[in-house]
């Protein structure tokens, strides 16, 4: 076993301070990701993992485009892959005979009999074995028209139970674990018997903890919580527009891309025009879209539950900036193990999140834009503060993260009164500025000092009626400790209209008696 | 006495630039306020109540409210060779969050991981209460 690393040298001093700013500047970059390092990077993670790579790499938009994209890609493959086995005997024969007859005589003499027998042979062979897989989106719309019209329910039925085991299963490989998790245990595992604790401490605080502090606190707390946000609101609706908007697109043309063009072209596209244009008219797609709903009825559910799953699998890219640089100084001075995390990081300096099944991958983008604070908070206070290529992204207010309506433009007061959060009431009455709500308040009730607060006041206004079902009233208090910036914050709370001392309506807000409230010694 | 470097220290956060991390934390035994909390010595509360003195603080701290918009949370932590001081954590309806103990000639501390610092707090016992708001029913403010 090598000795331990119990000290630098100045040579590797010096370098620590350059590996921080490049993985800050990964960890933080607005700028297209480089998809061919990443899909790269993936291959190379699932390596270092003892895992096959995926058969298929997505590319979302966004870290949001990326969840709904991971929940539905299983779906989507297992429908190619199942299709193509339910389909290709029945299908075979009647598209021959159905060509056949629609196409007509005068057709098929131009077309040639030699021809006929080839587009069935053709079709039999390839597209029944390869159709969802392999074939253009012609044919494989058309046969779906045809399984619809021929086959129906039953088909519906067959292939949705095979579909929902291979959901099942999709959702059950931990390749996600794998890659992430076990990898970085193994190479922890490793740099624990390598490097000496004053060592580790050294790299982690001018490397790792500095980096970790501006991406992995600031940027990723708020995305996070923004996607985590998004899931529990809404997903079932939002999932199924925005599959069809964004994301259909996207995976149908990833499974495209895997195509072998040559069937294709053998197949000959003049052939395959024809019978498209005869054939698929007379069958239509409202059968096509019932086969649909029948398959998609089975698997909501599943994917339902891969959505609001979406942490399970996902690694965060650029945004463990901070967790992939310590390794990589770590790495720089002589772990060796600390390669096997190579991939990993590989993907972070080139794109945003991404999750690893066993089938697939999704990859997503790096934001467009980026804005923080001299503080190095997200912040913004004209327009995202976050914005990802599809337009996805977040409001935020030096590190708040914010509902767009009160974070452009000029909220009303009746805005900001009825949102539920004091934090971010405060930083949306703070960008609005106090000037412009206390006149539409008009002059206080009362005022008076703030117990514990020095130099502070309590402030107590009418609320405009009609605000809320009882007449309330507003306190405006400051806070006892100031801001990261040195700024003030100043923060509006209703209590009862009955209360006329502002005093007493912090007593009320507290649930305590005046004098307790009037008692207070010190107020952070 | 505790200054703030040591205070944050025990939750193992850096210091916010703009606190004086040499700046002592006075412990008192009043009222006290940090943020939407109150800490309040059970016999200045509006009804006396026999609260339970519940279990030894641990030492990572107690997590007495998490915070939703921004994530940072208020913690509770033992003073220097305060071994036993202890909390007890209220049930779910009601203001209160929990109550604290700290016996004599031991200390606790309240702590805010953003920008409230810390509250020292002496000998006695204390309800740790939450703050509501009017508007259309009342509903606990979230920080």
């Amino acid at each position: 076993m090598p000795k331990k690393i119990t000290k630098l040298t100045d040579d590797q001093e010096r370098l620590l301070p350059q590996i921080r700013d490049e993985w800050l500047d990964a960890g933080l970059a607005a700028r297209p990701a480089n998809w061919h390092d990443a899909a790269l990077g993936v291959r190379a993670a699932y390596l270092a993992a003892g895992l096959r790579p995926p058969r298929f790499f997505i590319r979302a938009a966004s870290p949001w485009a990326g969840v709904l994209a991971q929940a539905v890609a299983p779906e989507i493959i297992a429908r190619y892959d199942q299709v193509g086995a339910q389909v290709g005997a029945q299908v075979g024969a009647q598209v021959g005979a159905q060509v056949g007859a629609q196409v007509g005589a005068q057709v098929r003499d131009q077309v040639g009999a030699q021809v006929d027998a080839q587009v069935r042979n053709q079709v039999y062979d390839q597209v029944g074995a390869q159709v969802g897989a392999q074939v253009g989106a012609q044919v494989r719309d058309q046969v779906r028209a045809q399984v619809g019209a021929q086959v129906g329910a039953q088909v519906g039925a067959q292939v949705g139970a095979q579909v929902r085991a291979q959901v099942g299963a999709q959702v059950r490989d931990q390749v996600g674990a794998q890659v992430g998790a076990q990898v970085g245990a193994q190479v922890r595992d490793q740099v624990g018997d390598q490097v000496g604790a004053q060592v580790g401490d050294q790299v982690g605080a001018q490397v790792g903890a500095q980096v970790r502090a501006q991406v992995y606190d600031q940027v990723y707390a708020q995305v996070g919580a923004q996607v985590g946000a998004q899931v529990d609101a809404q997903v079932y609706d939002q999932v199924y527009d925005q599959v069809y908007d964004q994301v259909r697109a996207q995976v149908y043309a990833q499974v495209d891309a895997q195509v072998y063009d040559q069937v294709y072209d053998q197949v000959g596209a003049q052939v395959y025009d024809q019978v498209y244009d005869q054939v698929y008219d007379q069958v239509g797609a409202q059968v096509g879209a019932q086969v649909d709903a029948q398959v998609y009825d089975q698997v909501d559910a599943q994917v339902d539950a891969q959505v609001r799953n979406w942490y399970q699998g996902r690694l965060l890219g650029q945004h463990w900036a901070g967790y992939y640089s310590y390794y990589y100084a770590l790495g720089q001075i002589g772990v060796d193990e600390c390669r096997k995390l190579a991939g990993q990081m590989l993907v972070a300096l080139s794109a945003g999140w991404w999750w690893c099944y066993r089938d697939f991958a999704v990859i997503t983008d790096r934001p467009a834009e980026l804005h923080r604070d001299a503080q190095g908070r997200l912040h913004s206070g004209d327009g995202m503060a976050v914005r990802y290529p599809d337009g996805w992204g977040i409001y935020a207010w030096h590190g708040t993260r914010m509902p767009a309506e009160l974070c452009t433009g000029e909220p009303s007061l009746e805005q900001i009164l009825k949102e539920r959060n004091s934090e971010i009431r405060r930083c949306a009455i703070e960008r609005t500025g106090w000037e412009k709500l206390e006149s539409q308040l008009g002059a206080p009730v009362a005022v008076s000092p703030d117990p514990g607060n020095p130099g502070r006041r309590l402030a107590l206004y009418d609320v405009p009626e009609g605000l809320y079902e009882e007449r309330v009233r507003l306190v405006l208090m400051t806070n006892g400790s100031p801001d990261r910036s040195g700024a003030e914050r100043r923060y509006g709370e209703t209590v009862p209209a009955g209360i006329d001392d502002p005093l007493a309506a912090q007593a009320w807000a507290y649930d305590v008696p005046v004098e307790t409230y009037a008692a207070l010694q010190r107020r952070t | 006495m505790m200054t703030y470097g040591e205070a944050l220290a025990l939750s193992a956060i850096s210091i916010p630039e703009h606190l004086e991390a040499e700046a002592e934390v006075p412990v008192l035994t009043g009222p006290q306020a940090q943020g939407d909390l109150i800490i309040v010595p059970l016999d200045q509360a509006r009804e006396v109540q026999d609260w339970p003195v519940g279990k030894i603080v641990p030492m990572g701290g107690v997590q007495v409210v998490h915070g939703e918009a921004t994530g940072n949370t208020h913690w509770l932590h033992a003073g220097f060779n305060s071994p036993g001081v202890s909390w007890h954590r209220a049930g779910n309806d009601g203001l209160v969050l929990g109550v604290v103990t700290v016996p004599k000639d031991q200390t606790a501390m309240l702590v805010h991981t953003d920008e409230h610092g810390a509250n020292g707090i002496g000998p006695g016992r204390y309800e740790i209460r939450q703050k509501r708001e009017l508007a259309d029913e009342i509903r606990y403010v979230e920080d």
